[in-house]
């Protein structure tokens, strides 16, 4: 390179260097998630996009006769196999037509008029065609990834969800889940009691390494049990947060370690099929017989396949179980119109409905004049809601965050409540009195006591 | 004594655990070595090929009730082959004097686009908690416990002895039989072998039909490991068995066997003793936290770096082939003045016209489509880099951008840097990454770069990912992986428009940049080193030198658009756009459409980001047809046709490694040609162009 073309480099490069300096010290960063600093055009509630506004009211998505909606989340490409998007808008439009065989509310039907599948990888585009569109009310979701929340409730759009990811959640006042924000490092009374409900003395908890939020499960459940070792006379005895997710490799050598270690009751974070590999090596070592607490296994036709694998296993259930005495509760409502609407009643399904529900909800409170901002805001001021008996009371005026291990109380549930179900003969049993399927405690303490069966009717 | 018993019990009962996952390991390893030393291709679509045969037992013996036999004949027998000779016939007999890069890159296009194209043909999804059975009775339920220290399924006993049979009797194929010489005879050099008076391409289409038929039988047999029968999961094998075949160099048949044993028992084993030794020495906490997931692609980076034999391993080539000629001249450079400039001026008008229109009148899902085909642009120029110019192939592109990424997040959530400079820090360390990198790699050949770059992206996916300091700790728990949009002085990028014009500006720089280095010295000595290493060496050149400026050029420029990607979706949404197999999509469009200039880089961006909105979706017909209500019912198409497409059109890059878009240049300049020397009265000195000659990758 001749002396001539080097000096000319040296120029270029030290003009980048001083365009990209000056660049650099005029830069900063939006206010991210602040509406007013973002700059952008948000859909008014006064447009006249096509579907809303007409017939006097000047909210999107609302006409004289109806109430539109959209759902949006994972049908196809879903790698665990289960069925969301399709099952939670069974749920969905069950409801619906429940009440809408009662007139709807204020004087108008509640429709689901968009439903798009966000193939795994595509919510935020997804999020932002609803948007975009603006010809919807509210909007549901139910996916493996929620990287486009953020986008509808930005939008001022009120968002209904199946509340997997904390993340996309906590702090958002507009999405509302099927329940309050939860606390991932914090340790809780569900796996130490479930473990005194089998005569568990000797417990491991098992996990996946593949995330931090996985890992946080794992020790937030090794730490409850040494919390209420006392209480429970439970021994920590085996901790593993380092499994492949998927478990390709097999979970053999894990299994040896939890023998030797004399464990008779599991904890887990794991999805479904781990639970089937876990349960297959168990039995093949002849831990068969040791339960486990299962996280994400409420699913019938799932248990029903396993044979016996997990029998006398427990799973802990989001919601007042199926198998529970309806009561006064909306359960029977619910098997009344997913048998009406041709749907089989799934978890998933149940998220749906409550999701619903609580849209209901929020514009029957919010009055005749309702609008997405009003509706939120009527929401908002729900102190208990139950969605008719089947969850945990949740007060949407201050459980949009999540509680810390120090301070249960300002943003965790008034009470502590969990239900169970165990398998037997390859069916859900609800544990315990089938009236007052929940076992709770006062959630302004961690301290240990006696659980109160009990009923949210 | 006790201990040393006791110690000696755990290494047998671990050795027995590791067994049958090794088995598994070790029956895709065969089948690699099998299907390499039959028709010299490295076959990253083996798992594809696996899983629609897994798939089509699934649908006859568990979904349609049909018998073991039936059901296995259908799938293995019948399927299998039948798919090696129509991959045979349409797509290797073509490229049997291809170099082994062409090879691999149509195999990768293959391996994006079989599994859907199954799943379209046979209307199958994924349903969990049923779990494919085997091809005995009762596989997964009935134990045989031979030494008493652990028991084995009858699934796993038959894939055992199918590993080891099916071992002796390729060996035996090999060494004692006509055909068996024949076959790697073909591989060697087809044209001497027919010079023999053998039919090559009958023995090419026996050995693809038997190498398809032993992946067919080893998907059968894995299935019953997965309690949901998956694509991904077959793929997430292959790599891990790649380290197995590599094990054998890619040509014995029982040290791919050992190798895949060997594997599976080392994770058992670790897994055994190293949670135990780690309660007494906390040392080993970290390795134990750390290698157990990543034993599969330490041991194949390992094997790949540090095994001789690998490192000197010339690739499969026919001595009949002749000299590669150089790559031939872009189009651009050859056709005449006038025709460019009408081109390019047609081309900005054109993208002129999208811009006016976007910016009056696109909508927040328009204008963020738009702007993903924009910094997907960017990260693409990395491949053109790297490939285009290096002709290497990385399969690591989506870890140098998710590097980009996280410290954008990572520099915001702790610093409260500004993002803008945070990206150019994220793309200086992915360049820092990709220099270190290229250090081991230095002196690897073609196929064995792509897949030692494999290794590293699923090592940064299993490892690097949860550490605290890349993927967030308590703050990505609590709010995920958020990164705030830009200000520049007195303007908010937090407007998705104003973020688009950003995004374009720099893309316009990077393409600057990207066709400097093409003309200037980095793009002449990768060039040279590209046509002859050996030759370019004896200049002056050295190779582990451009190597290493490649690799950081081109995970500078993937860095920079990772992070860029980030701050436009104010996530790093790694699952969604930055993990190994979502990545290796990227490869195949970008190669098919054209790896060797920045419009090829632009198009694939485009593809990548509206393919599925403009064509699956039927949008561009209701354009067509003035309105969303003539769409035909058809529409929208699944979006699985988008990766089958893409992937089928791979096939093209044997023929046209240039890409579609220079190939159609290129005709389209000889038409033009053509007929002005049809006009012309005497014909003038035409440039000649080298539409069907096929260009070195390697």
């Amino acid at each position: 390179m001749s002396d001539n073309t080097t000096a000319r480099w040296r120029y270029r490069l030290a003009g980048a260097l001083v365009a990209l300096g000056l660049v650099a010290a005029a830069c900063g960063n939006s206010g991210s998630g602040d509406d007013d600093a973002s700059g952008r055009e948000e859909p008014s509630e006064s447009s006249d996009a096509s579907g809303g506004g007409s017939g006097g009211s000047r909210v999107p998505g609302v006409t004289e006769d109806e109430i539109r909606f959209a759902a949006f989340g994972t049908n196809s490409n879903n790698p665990l196999g289960t069925c969301n998007l399709d099952c939670y808008v069974e749920g969905i439009e069950a409801y619906f037509a429940f009440r809408n065989s009662e007139g709807g509310v204020h004087g108008r039907e509640l429709v689901l008029t968009t439903q798009l599948d966000d193939e795994l990888a595509r919510n935020q585009e997804r999020a932002l065609e609803i948007v975009s569109a603006n010809d919807v009310f509210a909007a549901f979701s139910a996916t493996q990834v929620a990287s486009g929340w953020h986008e509808v409730a930005d939008a001022g759009i009120p968002l209904y969800v199946w509340g997997i990811h904390a993340a996309e959640m906590n702090g958002q006042e507009g999405i509302f889940a099927n329940w309050g924000a939860r606390c991932q490092t914090c340790t809780s009374r569900s796996l130490p009691y479930a473990g005194t409900l089998v005569d568990a003395s000797r417990v491991a908890v098992l996990g996946y390494g593949v995330s931090e939020a996985s890992k946080d499960c794992v020790t937030a459940n090794a730490d409850s049990i040494e919390m209420y070792a006392d209480e429970t006379g439970q021994e920590l005895v085996y901790t593993n947060d380092e499994l492949a997710f998927g478990l390709p490799n097999g979970i053999a050598p894990e299994v040896t370690a939890m023998r030797d270690a004399g464990v008779d009751f599991i904890g887990t974070c794991m999805d479904l099929n781990g639970m089937k590999t876990l349960a297959q090596e168990l039995e093949r070592q002849g831990m068969g017989d040791v339960p486990m607490l299962h996280p994400n296994t409420y699913d019938q036709a799932f248990v029903e396949e396993a044979g016996d694998l997990f029998e006398g296993d427990l799973v802990q259930v989001a919601f007042r179980p199926f198998e529970a005495d309806p009561g006064d509760s909306a359960l029977a409502d619910y098997f009344e119109w997913m048998e009406e609407t041709g749907s089989e009643p799934t978890e998933i399904a149940m998220v749906g409905w409550i999701n619903a529900d609580l849209a209901y909800q929020g514009i029957l409170a919010a009055g005749e004049d309702f609008t997405r901002e009003s509706v939120i805001e009527a929401t908002n001021q729900m102190t208990e809601y139950t969605a008719g008996g089947l969850i945990n009371p949740v007060d949407w005026t201050r459980q949009h965050e999540p509680p810390t291990e120090d301070d249960p109380a300002t943003h965790g549930y008034a009470q502590e409540c969990y239900a169970y179900v165990q398998v037997h003969d390859g069916r859900f049993e609800v544990v315990g009195d089938e009236s007052a399927p929940w076992y709770c405690w006062d959630g302004s303490t961690r301290e240990w006591g006696e659980p109160e069966p009990t009923n949210f009717e | 004594m006790t201990l040393a018993a006791s110690v000696g019990s755990d290494l047998f009962t671990a050795i027995l655990q590791g067994t049958p996952p090794g088995t598994i390991y070790a029956l895709i390893a065969l089948g690699f070595v099998l299907t390499y030393k039959t028709s010299g291709v490295f076959n990253l679509a083996f798992g594809a090929q696996a899983y629609a045969s897994a798939v089509m037992y699934f649908k006859t013996h568990t979904e349609w009730g049909w018998g073991i036999w039936p059901s296995l004949i259908v799938s293995v027998f019948v399927l299998a082959p039948a798919i090696g000779l129509v991959l045979e016939g349409l797509i290797f007999r073509h490229l049997r004097t291809a170099p082994p890069v062409a090879k691999l890159v149509v195999t990768i296009g293959l391996a994006v686009a079989l599994p859907p194209l199954v799943d379209l043909a046979t209307h199958f999804e994924a349903i969990a908690g049923v779990t494919p059975v085997g091809i005995v009775p009762d596989g997964a339920g009935v134990f045989y416990d031979p030494f008493g220290a652990y028991s084995f399924s009858r699934n796993e006993l038959v894939a055992m002895g199918v590993a080891v049979a099916g071992m002796a009797a390729l060996g035996a194929l090999f060494r004692f039989t006509g055909i068996g010489l024949q076959m790697r005879a073909v591989v060697e050099s087809p044209r001497m072998t027919e010079l023999d008076g053998i039919a090559a391409d009958r023995v090419s289409a026996f050995a693809w039909a038997l190498s398809s038929l032993f992946a067919g039988l080893a998907g059968v047999l894995i299935a019953p490991r997965f309690n949901t029968l998956a694509a991904n999961e077959f793929f997430n094998l292959v790599v891990v068995a790649i380290a197995a075949a590599a094990v054998g160099r890619l040509v014995s048949l029982p040290r791919a066997l050992l190798g895949g044993l060997g594997l599976g028992i080392v994770i058992a084993v670790l897994n055994t003793f190293l949670p135990r030794w780690s309660q007494t020495a906390s040392w080993l906490e970290p390795l134990q936290d750390n290698l157990t997931p990543a034993i599969p692609f330490v041991v194949l980076f390992g094997v790949l770096v540090l095994v001789p034999g690998i490192r000197r391993a010339r690739e499969a080539g026919d001595p009949l082939a002749g000299v590669d000629p150089p790559p031939p001249s872009l189009a651009a450079a050859t056709r005449d003045a006038r025709t460019t400039a009408v081109t390019r001026i047609a081309g900005t008008a054109f993208l002129a016209l999208v811009a006016i229109v976007l910016f009056t009148q696109g909508d927040r899902t328009w204008v963020f489509l738009v702007t993903q085909a924009v910094i997907l642009s960017i990260i693409f120029l990395s491949v053109t880099v790297l490939t285009g110019f290096g002709g290497l192939i990385s399969l690591c592109q989506g870890t140098f951008a998710a590097i980009g990424a996280f410290t954008v997040f990572q520099l915001v959530d702790r610093y409260d840097m500004s993002v803008l400079p945070a990206a150019f820090v994220g793309a200086a360390i992915a360049a820092g990454v990709g220099a270190l990198l290229s250090l081991p790699l230095r002196r690897l050949s073609g196929i064995w770069v792509a897949i030692a770059t494999l290794a590293f992206a699923f090592f940064f996916d299993s490892v690097m990912l949860k550490f605290s300091w890349v993927g967030g700790s308590d703050t990505a728990l609590l709010q995920g992986t958020r990164v705030p949009r830009p200000v520049i002085g007195p303007w908010d990028l937090a407007d998705d428009k104003a973020f688009l014009v950003l995004a374009i500006v720099l893309l316009v720089l990077v393409g600057l940049a990207v066709v400097q280095i093409r003309e200037g010295t980095v793009g002449q000595t990768l060039r040279a080193l590209r046509g002859s290493e050996l030759a370019a060496q004896s200049i002056g050149i050295s190779p582990a030198r451009a190597r290493l400026v490649a690799f950081a050029l081109s995970a500078f420029i993937a860095g920079l658009g990772g992070a860029l990607l980030a701050i436009h979706q104010e996530n790093v949404n790694y699952a969604n756009n930055f993990a190994p197999f979502a990545a290796l999509f990227w490869i195949v469009l970008v190669v098919t459409l054209g790896s060797r200039t920045v419009e090829g880089a632009v198009n694939a961006g485009a593809a990548f980001a509206l393919f599925d909105t403009l064509i699956l979706k039927g949008t561009v017909l209701g354009w067509i047809l003035r309105s969303p209500d003539r769409i035909p019912g058809i529409f929208p198409v699944s979006p699985k046709w988008r990766l089958v497409l893409f992937g089928l059109a791979t096939i093209q890059f044997a023929r046209h490694p240039e890409g579609l878009i220079e190939a159609n240049k290129r005709r389209a300049a000889a038409r033009a040609d053509r007929r002005r020397a049809r006009r012309a009265p005497s014909p003038p000195a035409v440039a000649p162009h080298a539409d069907a000659e096929p260009e070195p990758v390697s």
